[in-house]
């Protein structure tokens, strides 16, 4: 028996007196204080996308300091999770948080893979207001639910919007090429991009798929140059992002086609700097350039706080931030219940782009995409300065599309 | 589609790329041939290599700035490296498999996440020289020039280590270290500095395989050390342990299937590499041109 | 080591004793966690740990297939019950099934190569498995994974048990943990784990006495297969969810890590460098400043590092040796 003792039950004492220290240690007084909201940020914060996580979270910060840490009547207590960017890891601190901290709203990332499968748990534990930045078109679609909300365009928009107003500026593109990520995000982007080409008649002569922990593009870069097509669409996200628009510029497919990234997100320019971007297409969410009051005062206070200029991803932190406060203080509730109906409710608000509004049946909040283009150095008034506004579209899923509507019956409140 | 210029060009990019990644592995074969430890650490190295060529450059405003940083970068790296090996390495010689990769795995978090919070994770853009930017015309097809220049001067310094560990005097009192140790000490060799230098070798050249890469990325990260950890790793295997040529051969064979795949199949071209290596393994466990039995 | 070949004759509660005092430290841990959710999460890795200590400590294979043995068997599971909506235990045999017949194919191919070689040939095999179910996503789900998976009342005939409360499923996990455990004690104590003990010290004397070592091996590494395949299907039903980032290699290095955190030598291990490990990531994970700036990872390197400096043997062996030290005394 002695060799027993040794063996288990010292080690498991010193592990139960450890995990009992840290525990304690780690919730002081666990019991939520009335009157207190839990705003929980599940977000990407290692990994490719660390820099948009960090980018969100600042501006969350932001607000809150702003106000003060109160939504109407409550206090807000901000809790924070990493996804580690997967999908199993984002779905278990979910769970965790939910049951945890019981918050009143999880608001998460942009990696599509990741947000399905927390969505697949908001809606199986009728859990929390979910807003989610992925980019799939069924996060508000065929997999979205009750709960969930998003501010981030759904692919069948990027593509559509900054695709056709691309396209329109060109008329005499005929034969494509695009390059997508291997990934959930991807094969749904290269989708609604193969509908709009097929719409108006121009050939796409390959999809190349590119696995997201590619580290040379080089192949497909000669393929695309070699291939004679008018234009060349990237898809890329996250680091890749930054190594496929280099080696796109430094191959010459810029002097051979027009090259149009579907993506522009500004903490990813700054990698690839001016000298690559110039002369290339480029979409986007927002810009911190827009002219209208919100954009202008939302950078001014960024910049205050963090030093830098924020982009898309900050804004939609930000603006989820403002409509939740907006709600809680108009309804003085902080039920789900209630919550989820006004935001339905929302109608027209002045949001990062301009008037937006809340499309009701699809929880997608209808704004404008927009279309870039890359600035030459010598184009640049400030360091930031990497792109100008030059189009924008805002096509949205029609109420009725097949494949568009989430099951509204599962959830009835 | 099956243009001769096309695949020429295919061919340049899996050699480019191949002879990269042999400059990575080199360092890896090299550590790992002479002093039996599997730097998983060797990633984050080859990261703080381009981090400090940004910081060079940053803080230098000298023409040619870039190539004063990556020369700068080189000591730094080898002093870098004297350190690991001073404080941590050396404990490790002939230790189990295990905890080497354990030990060096721990580094390699511990680098990347230092870089994350001393640079923050925001890329960091590093722009190649400006006359090395364009294209060159190879007769058949362009080329461009910074892609073609670090294939050539990869090639050179992996010869020039291959020639100082082969041929050097230097080079012998290196392998006697690594095949003898125990001859080699009574014959009045410090092995434990011979093993240090070694080391230090190896981070230079992934510190520089770093900084010549960093321009082809679009923006520095502190996660860009992990997936070319692997391929390295891919590379070492097939060329066998502890060989220079191997590393080389290895390095080409695989920038080339890898090419090939992405052309096919690109979502394959991960798996390619791991299925190469399977391959090779189950016919030739030592590797192409590893020199040792199949342990 | 005895000479013997026989089991060692124990009375039935001496059996049963060490996993009694286990299940008595067990159940209070679920109260003490901090996360109720962490607790059936610590048992069910340490499952997978517990097949890598297995072929590690006591066969000296040095298995990085882990991860796609694991994913196997949480695919499998979570594919019958996600779609077919076949009963829990018969979903969890299945998942354990699936991951025995991959793991004698992947054994077979493997087994030949020692040492290193056969370390890698495990992870060449476990980005094969992972390549195969990204691409087959009209089955696997491909980067999607497999929603839909749900917990509940588990039947047995006379009795059920719901298993959607935490706790109930931390009891079920136990129980299976336990057994397992209990299964691989009574394993390397018995003849055939002494010639697998034997081979690990020296394979020729082994040879010699007219063991086939290919032999021993195949049906350890299968056995380690089984059990990676148990894990899997507990973790789908944990989670309901399983994504292919589970067949990855990285999957395969953390449990190795769990392992060597644990200690390699002792069963143990498995569950103490399970719970370490989940727990301290977890922990660093509840600061903001830390999640933001992903200095969890730091730490947890940091720690890698001490354990290889100064705790050869794991955190198993580091108490042990402070325990040692104190009672000379």
């Amino acid at each position: 028996m002695k060799s027993i003792m040794t063996k288990i039950v010292i080690p498991g004492f010193i592990l139960m007196l450890v995990f009992l220290c840290t525990g304690l240690l780690s919730t002081p007084a666990a019991q939520a204080v009335e009157k207190e909201i839990v705003w929980a940020i599940v977000d990407d914060f290692s990994g490719p996308f660390a820099a948009t996580g960090v980018e969100g979270h600042n501006a969350t910060v932001l607000f809150l300091e702003e106000h003060n840490y109160k939504m109407g009547p409550y206090t807000v207590k901000l809790v924070t999770r990493d996804t580690e960017l997967k999908p199993a890891v984002g779905v278990r601190r979910l769970q965790e948080v939910i049951a945890e901290a019981k918050p009143l709203i999880v608001s998460s990332g942009n990696s599509s893979a990741v947000q399905l499968a927390m969505a697949d748990i908001i809606g199986k534990t009728k859990g929390p207001i979910f807003w989610t930045d992925g980019w799939d078109t069924r996060l508000t679609g065929a997999n979205g639910n009750r709960y969930t909300f998003r501010w981030a365009s759904p692919n069948y928009t990027i593509a559509r919007s900054a695709l056709s107003s691309f396209l329109d500026k060109f008329p005499d593109v005929k034969k494509v090429i695009q390059i997508q990520m291997d990934y959930a995000w991807g094969y749904d982007m290269a989708e609604n991009v193969e509908a709009v080409l097929k719409e108006r008649g121009i050939k796409l002569l390959k999809t190349q798929y590119v696995p997201a922990t590619a580290i040379d593009v080089s192949v497909f870069m000669t393929e695309a140059k070699g291939s004679g097509a008018d234009a060349y669409i990237i898809g890329l996200y996250g680091k890749i992002f930054g190594i496929g628009l280099r080696q796109a510029h430094e191959f010459g497919l810029k002097k051979v086609m027009k090259v149009f990234s579907i993506t522009g997100t500004l903490n990813m320019l700054r990698g690839i700097g001016s000298d690559a971007l110039e002369g290339m297409y480029l979409a986007d969410h927002w810009n911190h350039a827009m002219p209208n009051e919100w954009s202008r005062k939302f950078v001014e206070k960024y910049k205050k706080r963090w030093g830098v200029i924020p982009g898309d991803y900050a804004a939609k932190k930000y603006l989820e931030c403002q409509l939740m406060e907006r709600l809680i203080k108009h309804t003085g509730s902080a039920d789900p219940k209630v919550l989820i109906p006004a935001l339905e409710k929302l109608g027209e608000f002045d949001g990062p782009t301009g008037k937006e509004n809340m499309a009701a049946w699809q929880h997608q909040i209808v704004h404008d995409f927009l279309l870039l283009r890359g600035k030459a150095p010598r184009e640049k008034a400030y360091e930031d300065d990497y792109v100008e506004v030059v189009g924008a579209g805002r096509i949205y899923p029609r109420q009725g599309e097949k494949g568009f509507e989430f099951d509204r019956t599962k959830d009835p409140l | 589609m099956v243009n001769i210029d096309v695949i020429l060009a295919q061919v340049f990019n899996g050699i480019q790329f191949g002879v990269l990644m042999a400059l990575l592995a080199t360092g890896l074969s090299l550590i790992f041939g002479m002093l039996g430890i599997i730097n998983f650490a060797h990633g984050s190295l080859y990261m703080i290599g381009a981090y400090f060529v940004w910081t060079c450059m940053q803080m230098l405003n000298v023409p040619g700035k870039f190539w004063v940083g990556l020369i700068i970068t080189l000591p730094l790296m080898a002093i870098v490296g004297l350190m690991i090996e001073r404080f941590l390495l050396r404990w490790m010689y002939g230790q189990p498999v295990v905890y080497q990769i354990l030990l060096t795995f721990g580094l390699l978090l511990v680098i990347q996440q230092s870089v994350a919070l001393i640079y923050g994770t925001t890329p960091l853009p590093l722009g190649m020289p400006s006359s090395f930017e364009g294209e060159i015309s190879l007769g058949l097809f362009r080329y461009p020039v910074y892609r073609l220049f670090t294939m050539i001067l990869g090639l050179a310094i992996i010869f020039g280590v291959w020639y100082f560990i082969e041929r050097s005097a230097l080079g012998a009192i290196i392998r006697a270290s690594a095949e003898d140790p125990e001859t080699a000490k009574t014959l009045g060799v410090n092995t434990r500095r011979v093993y240090t230098w070694t080391f230090a070798l190896g981070s230079a050249l992934a510190g520089l395989g770093g900084g010549l890469h960093a321009p082809l990325i679009g923006g520095l990260q502190h996660t860009i050390g992990t997936e070319i950890l692997l391929i390295c790793f891919i590379v070492v295997v097939i060329g066998g342990m502890g060989s220079i040529r191997g590393a080389l051969l290895g390095g080409i064979i695989l920038g080339i299937v890898r090419g090939i795949a992405g052309v096919f199949w690109a979502p394959a071209s991960d798996f390619v590499m791991f299925a190469a290596m399977g391959i090779i393994l189950m016919i030739r466990p030592q590797g192409l041109l590893g020199r040792g039995g199949t342990r | 080591m005895k000479s013997e070949l026989n089991a060692p004759q124990r009375s039935f509660m001496a059996e049963l004793s060490p996993v009694l005092i286990m299940a008595a430290i067990l159940v209070p841990t679920y109260f003490v966690l901090p996360s109720k959710m962490m607790a059936a999460e610590i048992l069910i890795m340490a499952i997978p740990t517990l097949s890598f200590i297995l072929l590690l400590g006591y066969t000296g294979l040095l298995n990085f297939g882990t991860g796609s043995l694991f994913a196997v068997g949480a695919y499998t599971a979570g594919i019958l019950l996600a779609r077919h909506n076949v009963h829990i235990l018969l979903a969890i045999i299945a998942g354990v099934a699936m991951s025995g017949i991959i793991s004698i194919i992947m054994g077979y191919f493997c087994i030949k190569r020692v040492g290193l070689i056969f370390a890698l040939l495990t992870l060449a095999f476990n980005q094969l498995i992972w390549f195969i179910i990204w691409q087959w996503k009209s089955f696997t789900g491909g980067p999607d994974g497999i929603w839909g998976i749900k917990r509940e009342i588990l039947e047995l005939g006379i009795f059920s048990i719901n298993l959607k409360p935490t706790f109930n499923f931390y009891i079920f996990v136990l129980i299976l943990f336990l057994l397992l455990f209990l299964f691989v004690r009574r394993l390397i104590e018995s003849p055939f784990g002494k010639v697998l003990m034997g081979m690990r010290e020296s394979e020729l004397r082994a040879t010699a006495i007219g063991y086939n070592p290919e032999t021993y091996k195949w049906i350890a590494f299968i056995i380690g297969g089984l059990i990676c395949g148990l894990g899997g299907a507990l973790f789908a039903l944990h989670q309901e969810y399983v994504g292919e980032h589970l067949a990855h290699w990285s999957t395969s290095g953390e449990f190795a890590i769990k392992a060597l955190l644990g200690g390699t030598f002792v069963l143990h291990g498995a569950l103490i460098g399970s719970g370490v490990f989940i727990f301290l990531a977890d922990f660093l994970n509840r600061f903001p400043v830390l999640a933001k700036a992903g200095a969890g990872l730091l730490v947890l390197g940091a720690i890698f590092i001490l354990v290889v400096m100064f705790f050869r043997g794991g955190i198993y062996g580091g108490v042990e040796k402070v325990y040692n030290f104190f009672r000379k005394k």
